[in-house]
């Protein structure tokens, strides 16, 4: 009775959470304000290298559902075609985020970071290792984890009552705290490698100043494109660091996209 | 561009240091003989790998009266490193017959030296012209300026004059600065010209400079004619300052130094003192009106003048990632070097590198001239026939006082698909993974859209159970209740004893509510007498069959000797009670008094049970 008790309390909380099963909130459908279809107008745009006014469609898709990789990536498509490179990262960068084992996202990702003198794999990194790493999004991952868990404590709480089969269930116990805590583990070391705020320099060539104002001396420049931290904030400026260089400085804030 | 005759080119190569190696310098004359009465052009160019070249030094020159004529200078950056060439022109006059010697010109940057070689030129006696061709030019009209060392009433011995050939331009309008210095006397010396002060006004020299002969009142003149092109970059009133000549002059003697005879010829040499004079032209003023705002069109290109625009590319054929020149030459009459770079129309299907300008400058028939050739590299991203549209620009036309918009021709360029073994797109390097077998990679692109874009299912749910939020308290929660039940029940398992003490007044209470319930009077008592027996068997850890009351009394004096006689009476007056009632039910109405004897139970057992707990 008591594990079909919790599995009932785990499918009400999934019900109570989970979004509609539709891809957008029109039924599958990205209708654009005049009423057109911005996949298909945007793709029609695209294909005709219209990619200014493509990257319009998709940018007013994207507004109405943030979390669809898929339309971040045809975005990032858009954008790079047309010239801007520094938004297409940030584009492809949000996609990558959302499902990092997509293949066309990582390809796409590291063909535009290249342009800016970064690769999507860190040197000295095993590609393999790297796309191991980030087979899930930390969403995603989170996700995982939090089942690995549920499923850890039933198995326990049953081994814990049903003290006559514990024989049977110790080894599926053990089993699913073995996966939680792999889960856990990698869910914990993907949030701390990855940084809380980011963001790529969408400017041509970014000055990077010692301080938060015109009146601070440059200190380096910075190509369109490049990934960064984002430290802090004052006002209009942001306090950036690349960790690849070891160095940070602020910068205008309109010259940073974050992610 | 003048074409020199080339007679004689020397470029030597200064001080070997690492630096030095670029810097160089050489010399070219247009002639190397030259009559008395003729001039020698000598251009000395100057290159160097810094933007900013040292003037040449030249040597004292004792045959020569020399003058500059202008400098000109290109500057060209290429793969971020700077080069220019700075070219100083100069007119040499003989002043004497026989082998003149143009000695080493040097030029220096820091420990870095060059000098040119030796040029020698002859100075050989001008021909006689023919007769009623004497170079004879019309006095000027104005009294020049200037005073002479002359006989009253007569004209002076030296002067200027400067003058311009118009008084009212247009911003960025040529205009042209005649100064001529007359002298009747031979001078001691070379004269030093000093150019008039201007301000707000870009200039040019015109050389070459010009030599003839002119009357004044009645006295012959040798006259020097510098001309001058001005630019005026600001608008209002400009003031041209007063051109200066310093020069030395042999001070009144009696004896005629042009005299035919011999011995006044003879005595007139060297015996009178020099006389320095110094002697300016009048200031004048140059009326500049800014151009017309009305009509000026989007793509103004500041240049004033006339001007044609041409543009081509190296090739008519290309591939993707392989670059083509693009080559863009404005051509004309103007100050070419305010002239702004044509704006490019949009080239999506290009990667269009800055462009890198060059100026070079003409100064044929009094006007500069020109042409300015911008390069821009273009590198194709895509196969077909890709066009580059005209590319305009617009100039005022001074003479007809309104702005021309003249373009190029479109041009179009055939791009063929990549060459998989050529060099990557600029700025881009290529994956090294090579192409499979069989495979040809001709370019790399983004891969294309994503058709229908949607999330998956497994990434939506678990990305919800991620946001599941304080509902991951449940399974925790669970846990801990289950174990705190097993927790318990395992206490239980262990100590039977402990439980029934624990639990005894709890079951006899919920016995004795049962009793009230019950309307069978003897019932109600055997439940009664279960509950006082029950609770005292489990608080004695004696089993409730076969309990006495003595057995009871017994072990409360041993167990709790603290407790008093008259609970122990109570406890032996129910029990008595009870017994009574059950096995001698009273006469009558068999419920009498049970509801009295309940209570007193009820009120009995809390109290033991706090007795027990001491």
């Amino acid at each position: 009775m008591i594990p079909a008790y919790l599995a009932l309390t785990l499918a009400a909380a999934l019900a109570f959470t989970a979004p509609s099963a539709t891809t957008s909130p029109n039924g599958g459908r990205h209708v654009g304000p005049d009423g057109h279809d911005a996949l298909s107008e945007g793709q029609r745009l695209y294909d005709a290298g219209d990619y200014k006014a493509a990257a319009g469609w998709y940018g007013q898709a994207v507004a109405r559902e943030r979390r669809n990789a898929d339309l971040h990536y045809n975005l990032g498509n858009a954008l790079f075609k047309d010239g801007r490179t520094g938004p297409a990262i940030a584009s492809y960068q949000r996609a990558f985020s959302i499902r990092p084992r997509d293949p066309d996202i990582r390809q796409n990702l590291d063909f535009a970071l290249r342009r800016a003198g970064e690769n999507l794999v860190p040197p000295g990194v095993p590609p393999l290792l790297f796309i191991a790493f980030h087979l899930f999004s930390e969403r995603e991952l989170s996700g995982l984890h939090w089942l690995a868990c549920w499923l850890a404590l039933l198995l326990a709480g049953l081994f814990v009552w049903k003290g006559s089969r514990r024989e049977t269930l110790l080894p599926w116990t053990a089993a699913a705290w073995l996966l939680w805590l792999v889960l856990g583990g990698w869910w914990l070391a993907l949030r701390l490698t990855t940084p809380q705020r980011s963001g790529v320099i969408v400017s041509a060539s970014a000055e990077i100043r010692s301080g938060p104002g015109d009146n601070f001396s440059v200190s380096f420049t910075a190509p369109e494109g490049r990934r960064v931290q984002i430290l802090s904030d004052s006002g209009e400026w942001l306090e950036i660091g690349m960790l690849k260089e070891g160095v940070k400085g602020w910068i205008a804030a309109a010259a940073v996209e974050p992610i | 561009m003048r074409a020199y005759a080339a007679l004689l080119a020397v470029a030597i190569s200064g001080a070997a240091a690492a630096h030095g190696q670029e810097l160089s310098i050489s010399a070219q004359v247009n002639k190397t003989q030259v009559a008395l009465d003729d001039q020698v052009v000598l251009a000395v160019t100057v290159t160097g790998p810094q933007a900013s070249l040292p003037d040449p030094q030249l040597p004292a020159l004792q045959n020569f009266s020399q003058y500059s004529s202008g400098r000109n200078q290109s500057i060209s950056f290429v793969n971020g490193r700077v080069s220019s060439s700075v070219t100083h022109t100069f007119v040499l006059v003989p002043r004497a017959l026989g082998q003149g010697v143009i000695s080493p010109i040097s030029v220096a940057v820091g420990n870095s030296r060059a000098q040119t070689e030796p040029i020698e030129i002859q100075v050989v006696r001008s021909q006689a012209p023919p007769p009623g061709a004497e170079p004879v030019q019309p006095a000027p009209a104005a009294p020049p300026a200037g005073a002479a060392p002359g006989q009253a009433g007569r004209a002076p011995a030296v002067m200027i004059t400067a003058e311009l050939d118009k008084r009212k331009v247009f911003v960025n309008e040529q205009a042209i600065l005649t100064v001529r210095f007359y002298s009747s006397v031979p001078l001691l010396g070379n004269p030093e010209y000093v150019p008039p002060k201007l301000e707000g006004v870009l200039t040019e020299d015109l050389p070459p400079l010009r030599n003839y002969n002119a009357n004044f009142k009645g006295r012959t003149y040798g006259v020097t004619e510098i001309k001058t092109a001005l630019f005026p970059m600001q608008t209002g009133r400009r003031t041209i300052g007063a051109a200066t000549v310093r020069c030395q002059l042999q001070q009144d003697m009696a004896l005629d130094p042009f005299s035919q005879d011999f011995f006044d010829r003879f005595f007139s040499q060297g015996l009178n003192p020099a006389q320095t004079k110094t002697i300016a032209s009048q200031p004048l003023q140059l009326e500049v009106a800014a151009l017309p705002v009305a009509g000026r069109p989007a793509d103004f290109s500041g240049g004033v003048g006339r001007f044609t625009l041409s543009a081509n590319v190296d090739k008519a054929r290309s591939q993707v990632g392989d670059a083509v020149n693009l080559t863009v030459t404005v051509q004309g009459a103007g100050n070419l070097k305010a002239l702004g770079n044509p704006a490019l129309p949009e080239l999506p299907s290009w990667r269009v590198f800055d462009p890198v300008a060059s100026v070079s400058q003409e100064k044929k028939g009094d006007t500069v001239s020109g042409s300015k050739v911008i390069r821009i590299v273009l590198v194709p991203r895509v196969s077909g026939e890709l066009a580059i549209p005209p590319i305009t620009m617009s100039y005022f036309d001074p003479g007809r006082q309104e702005y021309v918009r003249i373009h190029t021709a479109a041009l179009t360029v055939s791009v063929a698909p990549g060459d998989p073994n050529a060099a990557p797109a600029v700025g881009y390097t290529a994956p090294s993974a090579p192409a499979a077998k069989g495979l040809t990679r001709v370019n790399e692109d983004v891969i294309y859209l994503k058709v229908r874009p949607a999330l998956p299912a497994a990434t939506r749910w678990l990305e919800a159970v991620a946001g599941a939020g304080p509902l991951h308290s449940l399974p925790f929660l669970f846990f801990f209740w289950v174990s705190g039940l097993a927790l318990y029940r395992g206490r239980l398992a262990a100590d039977p004893q402990g439980v029934r003490y624990r639990a005894a007044l709890r079951a006899a209470l919920k016995q004795l509510q049962v009793a009230q319930l019950e309307n069978d009077p003897q019932k109600a008592v055997a439940l009664m007498n279960d509950a006082l027996y029950g609770y005292l068997a489990d608080k004695l850890g004696e089993p409730a069959a076969g309990l006495t009351m003595r057995r009871v009394q017994e072990l409360l004096r041993k167990r709790q000797p603290h407790l008093p006689d008259p609970v122990i009476a109570c406890i032996k007056d129910i029990w008595e009670e009870l017994d009574s009632r059950r096995f001698a039910p009273p006469a009558g109405d068999a419920a009498d008094g049970l509801d009295e004897l309940r209570r007193r139970m009820a009120a009995l057992l809390p109290d033991l049970d706090q007795e027990f707990k001491r």
